[in-house]
C-alpha cells in the first residue's frame, strides 16, 4: 500500500509563506497531479513529500506510516527532476546503478535491474554513453530509468517533460501514462501545464499561493471549477469572463456590464436561484465551446462584431466584440466568418459559471462539493 | 478560498540556498556541524597567516623594535616619525605619483587592446596569446629585462633613440627613472586588465551591437552608451586591483632602479622593506606596514562596495 | 563596432606585440651573444656568432636546482591549498549556515590584505616558530595567501553545478559526504585546474616572501636566484639573460597548454560576484 497522506502541511521560508496548511490524500496506484503557476508551492510540496525539505508544520504519511522525519532514501520513493539531474560524469549505466549501489545491493541484483529497466525504456543501446551524448528524449528516459531501478512504491515527478520540445512532450506524455499503467505505482506529478495535468491524471489538485484551490478529476474541475482561478487556469484557451449583476429576488436575469446582454440562468441554477442576493455583482464565465454564433438574430441573443478568426485546422477560434468584452467562440473549422461581420451570440444551456465578485468563489459551489 | 496574485510567492519555490542537506528533523548535530568542519581549515590557515600577520604588524608598530626584539613601548611615536620625516613623506608622495601614472597606463592599454581584440578576425587568437605573455612574466624577470633593455650604455632603446636622432638620455636616471618604472609596470600589468575587459566585452550580446548598427547609431555613441556602461564595473575592479598591485610594489623599483636616483623611485613599500631588512627598524617598518595596510583597506572597501553593487 | 579599418587594427596589434615581446626577444638575443659582444656598443641586433656558452654556464650553475625548488614548493602549495579550499568552497556554495555571508566578505577582504604589510610580521612569526628558512613555511604562507582566491574560484565553480544533482543523489540514498566526493567534486575538475594554475603562477613569480624567509642555498627559489645575479660582481648580462630565458621557458610552455583555463579562472575569480 502506498497511500499518501498530507496532513496540514505548511512551509515558510523566512517571512515568506510557501504552503499554508495543505491537506490531501492520494490513493494507492493513483496518478495525481499538482497543477499551478510557478511559485504556487507545488514543487515545495513535492520536495516535502520527497523529504528534500522539511515542513514547517504538519505530517507526511506514506502507506500509513508517518515519514515526516524519515530521510528520502528510506521513504520508498523515487524522483524525476525537471532538468533530469543526470550525473554528467557518469555513463548511463553509472547513473542507473548509483541508487542501487547507494543502498548496497548485490552486483547480480544491480546488473539484473539495470538490464530490466533499460529494456523497458529502450535505452539498452546507450548504456555506455554519457548524458551529454544523448538527445533530450533519451535523457528523459534515463532519468525515468534511474527512478525505476529502485522499484519504488511512489514516483515523484517535477515537471519532467517541460524541457522537451512540443511534439516530443506529447509523445512522452502518452508513454509516461502507459508506463504508469504497467507499474501500477502511485505517481505524484508536478506541472504548470494544464494539458499535461488533464490528460495524465486520475485526479489533480490546482494550487495557487500556497493553497489547494480545488481537488478532483480533470473533467470535474474543468466543468465545475470551484473558483475563478481554477476556471481560468484550466482549458487550452481561457474561459470567457465578464462582469455582471445578478438581478436576484427570484429573478433569473443576469445583466452583463456596460449595457451588455441580459442572460437567463437555466435549470442548472435551480438550487441557488432562491438564495441569490438582489443586485449582487458577479463574474460570469463561459467556456469558448459553449459560445454559439448565429448569422441572424435569435431570441435572447446579443449582437457582436467579428474582430479576429484563428484557423487551427481542426477547429476555429472566432473573437467577437460585444460592448467592452471580446468573447472567444470555438467553432467548426469549416464555419465561414469574416472580419467586421455582425453575429448574434448565445450561450449553451448549462454553460454559465457564476463567481462571487468579491470572493471569486463559484456561486453553485454549494451544490457541487469541492472535494471529489 | 482566497486567490491572490500568482507572483506573490514566485521567489519561494527555489530559495537561494535550498536546505538540501538539512531535509528533515532527523538531521543530526553532525549534519549541522559539517559546513563548519569544511570551512574550518581554510579559516584557520587564513587567520594564522593573514590575520595574525596583520595583528603582529599593528602590535610592533607601537614599539621601538629590531628584528625579533621588542624593546620599548613607544605608543604612536613610530607614526609621528613617519609624519615628521620628510624622507617618508617623500616616499609617500612618490608612491602616489607612481600609482597615479602606472594604473591609468595599465588599464588604458588593457582597455585599448581589449577593444582591438574583441572582433573575430583571423589571428586575433594569436595576438591575444602573444599579448598575455608579459603578464605571466614575473616581476623579477620584468625588472631584469627592462633594466637591460633601458640600459643607457648597452641597451637597444638608447641605440634606437640615437638612430632616430634623439638625444641618448639615461633612461634609468634622473626624472626618466620614474618614467621607466611606469613603463615596466604597464608592460607587466596591462594584460590583466586586457583579459578581464575582453571577457566583459564578449558578454555584450552580438545582437545588441547589430541592433545599434541597424538603428544607425554611430560607433562612438555605441561605445559611449552601450559598451562603456557595460564595462564600467569591470573597469572599476581592474582599477582597484591595479592600484593595490602598484601600492604594494617592491620588486620593480628594487631591481630596476634601486629606488634611485636618490630616492626618486623609492616607493613606500620599498622603503618599508629596507627599514625592516637592511636597517632592522622593525618598529618603524611595522608602522609603515600599517600605513600601507590602511591604504589597502580603503581600496578593499571600494572593491567590496563595487562587487556588491554589481551583484545587486 | 566597425570603427577602424582592419589594417589599422592589425597595425596597432602588431605594434602592441612588438612592445610586449621586445624585452623577452632582446633577452633571448643577448643570451646567445658571447661575452664581448654583450657589452659592445652599439649593440648588435643579431649575434654575430651565436653561442650556447651562457646556457651551458647557467645549466651548470645552481639555477636548475632553484627551478626544482620552485616547482616543489609550488606543487606542495597547490596540493595543500586545493585540499583545504575545495572543502571551504563547497561549504559556502552549498550549505546555508550561520556566518556564511560574513565569511564570504572576510574572504573577499583577506584577498586584498597587502602582502607587503605582512612580510615583516611573517618573518617574525616564522622566527618564533623556528620555521625560518624552510620550504614548509613558504608552502604554509603561500597557501594562506592563495586560500581566499582559491575558495572564491571554487565556490563559483560549485555554484555552476546544478543543485538538482545534489537532490537527486540524496533521493538515491547518498549522504552529504558521498554527494560531495562522488558527485560534486568530479564535476569541478576544471575549477581545480584553474585554481592550481593561478597558485602555480603566484608561487613561481613570488619574490618578496622567498627572499625574506629563506636564506640558505638549499631553499632558494628561482626568483631569488635570478635576483642574486644582480648583486654579484657587476652584472653578467649574458648569463643573466640566459637564466631569465631558462626560468621563463617552463611558464611559457605551461601557458601554451593552459591559456584558456588560466584566463577563465582569472575571469571567474575576479569578475564574478
Amino acid at each position: 500500500m502506498a497511500e499518501i497522506g498530507i496532513d496540514n502541511v505548511a512551509k515558510t521560508f523566512g517571512s515568506k509563506t510557501a504552503l499554508r496548511g495543505v491537506n490531501l490524500t492520494i490513493a494507492d496506484g493513483e496518478f495525481f497531479s499538482l497543477l499551478g503557476p510557478s511559485g504556487c508551492g507545488k514543487s515545495t510540496l513535492l520536495n516535502i513529500i520527497c523529504g528534500l525539505e522539511a515542513p514547517s508544520g504538519g505530517r507526511i504519511f506514506i502507506g500509513g506510516k508517518d515519514v515526516t522525519d524519515v530521510p528520502p532514501k528510506h521513504r520508498g520513493i523515487a524522483m524525476v527532476f525537471q532538468d533530469y539531474a543526470l550525473y554528467p560524469h557518469m555513463t548511463v549505466r553509472g547513473n542507473l546503478e548509483l541508487p542501487l549501489k547507494a543502498s548496497k545491493e548485490s552486483r547480480a541484483h544491480i546488473d539484473r535491474k539495470v538490464r530490466e529497466v533499460s529494456t523497458v525504456l529502450a535505452i539498452n543501446e546507450m548504456l555506455d554513453s554519457y548524458p551529454r551524448q544523448l538527445s533530450g528524449g533519451q535523457r528523459q528516459r534515463v532519468a525515468l530509468g534511474r527512478a525505476l531501478v529502485r522499484s519504488p512504491k511512489v514516483f515523484l515527478m517535477d515537471e519532467p517533460l517541460s524541457n522537451l520540445d512540443a511534439r516530443l512532450r506529447i509523445q512522452m506524455r502518452s508513454e509516461l501514462r502507459l508506463l504508469k499503467e504497467r507499474l501500477g505505482a502511485t505517481v505524484i506529478y508536478v506541472t504548470h501545464d494544464q494539458a499535461e495535468a488533464m490528460t495524465l491524471s486520475d485526479r489533480l489538485a490546482v494550487m495557487s499561493a500556497g493553497e489547494l484551490q480545488q481537488v478532483g478529476t480533470p473533467i470535474h474541475l474543468y466543468s465545475h471549477p470551484g473558483n475563478q482561478f481554477v476556471a481560468s487556469f484550466l482549458g487550452d484557451i481561457g474561459i470567457n469572463m465578464m462582469d455582471g449583476i445578478v438581478e436576484g429576488g427570484g429573478s433569473r436575469g443576469v445583466r452583463i456590464d456596460d449595457a451588455g446582454p441580459v442572460l437567463t440562468l437555466d435549470a442548472s441554477f435551480d438550487g441557488i436561484v432562491g438564495r441569490l442576493k438582489k443586485d449582487a455583482p458577479v463574474r460570469v464565465g463561459v467556456r469558448p465551446e459553449h459560445v454559439q454564433l448565429h448569422r441572424t438574430s435569435v431570441p435572447g441573443a446579443a449582437e457582436g462584431t467579428v474582430v479576429l478568426c484563428e484557423q487551427l485546422g481542426s477547429e476555429q477560434h472566432v473573437h467577437v466584440r460585444m460592448g467592452k468584452y471580446t468573447v472567444v467562440a470555438r467553432v467548426a473549422a469549416t464555419a465561414d466568418f469574416r472580419l467586421q461581420q455582425t453575429v448574434f451570440v448565445t450561450f449553451a444551456a448549462g454553460a454559465l459559471r457564476l463567481f462571487d465578485k468579491a470572493t471569486t468563489v463559484a456561486l453553485h459551489a454549494a451544490a457541487d462539493t469541492v472535494a471529489a | 478560498m482566497n486567490v491572490v496574485s500568482t507572483d506573490a510567492t514566485a521567489a519561494v519555490e527555489y530559495p537561494l540556498q535550498p536546505e538540501g542537506h538539512r531535509p528533515g528533523r532527523w538531521s543530526s548535530v553532525r549534519a549541522a556541524l559539517l559546513p563548519y568542519a569544511f570551512v574550518a581549515p581554510a579559516v584557520l590557515l587564513v587567520i594564522a597567516v593573514t590575520g595574525y600577520g596583520t595583528y603582529y604588524a599593528f602590535e610592533y608598530s607601537l614599539y621601538e623594535a629590531t628584528i625579533a626584539i621588542k624593546k620599548n613601548f613607544v605608543g604612536l611615536d613610530n607614526f609621528r616619525d613617519i609624519v615628521d620625516d620628510t624622507t617618508t613623506r617623500g616616499n609617500i608622495a612618490v608612491t602616489f605619483l607612481y600609482v597615479a601614472a602606472a594604473v591609468p597606463s595599465m588599464v588604458g592599454l588593457g582597455l585599448g587592446l581589449a577593444i582591438l581584440l574583441n572582433r573575430n578576425h583571423r589571428f586575433t587568437g594569436l595576438f591575444r596569446t602573444l599579448l598575455i605573455v608579459p603578464w605571466i612574466t614575473s616581476l623579477v624577470i620584468t625588472a631584469l629585462l627592462w633594466r637591460f633593455v633601458l640600459n643607457g650604455n648597452l641597451g637597444p632603446v638608447s641605440r634606437l633613440l640615437e638612430i632616430v636622432g634623439l638625444p641618448n638620455v639615461q633612461l634609468l636616471d634622473h626624472h626618466w627613472a620614474m618614467v621607466s618604472l611606469v613603463i615596466a609596470s604597464a608592460w607587466n600589468g596591462y594584460a590583466f586588465s586586457m583579459v578581464l575587459l575582453l571577457a566583459s566585452l564578449q558578454q555584450i550580446p552580438e545582437t545588441v551591437r547589430r541592433a545599434a548598427q541597424v538603428d544607425g547609431i554611430s560607433p562612438w555613441l555605441t561605445f559611449r552608451h552601450i559598451t562603456f556602461p557595460h564595462l564600467k564595473p569591470t573597469l572599476l575592479i581592474v582599477t582597484i586591483i591595479g592600484s593595490m598591485h602598484c601600492l604594494n610594489m617592491i620588486e620593480l623599483p628594487l631591481i630596476l632602479t634601486g629606488g634611485g636616483p636618490g630616492r626618486r623611485t623609492e616607493l613606500l613599500p620599498l622603503r618599508l622593506y629596507r627599514e625592516a631588512f637592511d636597517y632592522y627598524n622593525t618598529g618603524l617598518a611595522s608602522a609603515m606596514a600599517v600605513v600601507v595596510f590602511a591604504f589597502n583597506v580603503v581600496l578593499t572597501a571600494l572593491y567590496i562596495l563595487s562587487v556588491r553593487r554589481e551583484r545587486a | 563596432m566597425k570603427r577602424f579599418p582592419v589594417f589599422v587594427v592589425y597595425a596597432l596589434l602588431i605594434l602592441a606585440c612588438v612592445f610586449a615581446l621586445f624585452p623577452i626577444a632582446w633577452g633571448f638575443v643577448t643570451s646567445l651573444k658571447n661575452e664581448s659582444e654583450v657589452v659592445a656598443y652599439p649593440p648588435a641586433w643579431i649575434p654575430s656568432t651565436p653561442t650556447f656558452e651562457n646556457y651551458a654556464n647557467v645549466l651548470s650553475s645552481s639555477l636548475p636546482f632553484y627551478l626544482l625548488n620552485s616547482i616543489l614548493v609550488a606543487a606542495l602549495t597547490i596540493i595543500l591549498s586545493l585540499v583545504i579550499a575545495v572543502h571551504a568552497g563547497y561549504a559556502v556554495s552549498r550549505f546555508d549556515f550561520r556566518g556564511r555571508s560574513t565569511l564570504l566578505y572576510l574572504i573577499l577582504a583577506s584577498m586584498m590584505v597587502a602582502r607587503v604589510s605582512n612580510v615583516v610580521p611573517l618573518y617574525l612569526l616564522s622566527t618564533r616558530f623556528g620555521l625560518l628558512d624552510t620550504k614548509l613555511v613558504l608552502v604554509l604562507i603561500y597557501s594562506g595567501w592563495q586560500m581566499p582566491i582559491a575558495v572564491w574560484l571554487l565556490k563559483d565553480f560549485f555554484a555552476s553545478v546544478p543543485q538538482t544533482l545534489d537532490r537527486a543523489a540524496q533521493v538515491d540514498g547518498y549522504g552529504p559526504l558521498a554527494i560531495f566526493y562522488r558527485i560534486s567534486l568530479p564535476l569541478v575538475r576544471p575549477g581545480l585546474a584553474a585554481a592550481a594554475i593561478l597558485i602555480f603562477m603566484f608561487v613561481w613569480n613570488d619574490f618578496i616572501l622567498a627572499v625574506t624567509l629563506t636564506s640558505s642555498e638549499s631553499n632558494r627559489m628561482v626568483t631569488v636566484g635570478l635576483y642574486n645575479y644582480v648583486g654579484q660582481f657587476g652584472i653578467q648580462w649574458g648569463q643573466l639573460t640566459a637564466a631569465v630565458i631558462v626560468a621563463l621557458l617552463p611558464v611559457i610552455v605551461l601557458f601554451g597548454f593552459v591559456q584558456k583555463t588560466l584566463t577563465q579562472g582569472l575571469t571567474a575569480g575576479a569578475v564574478k560576484g
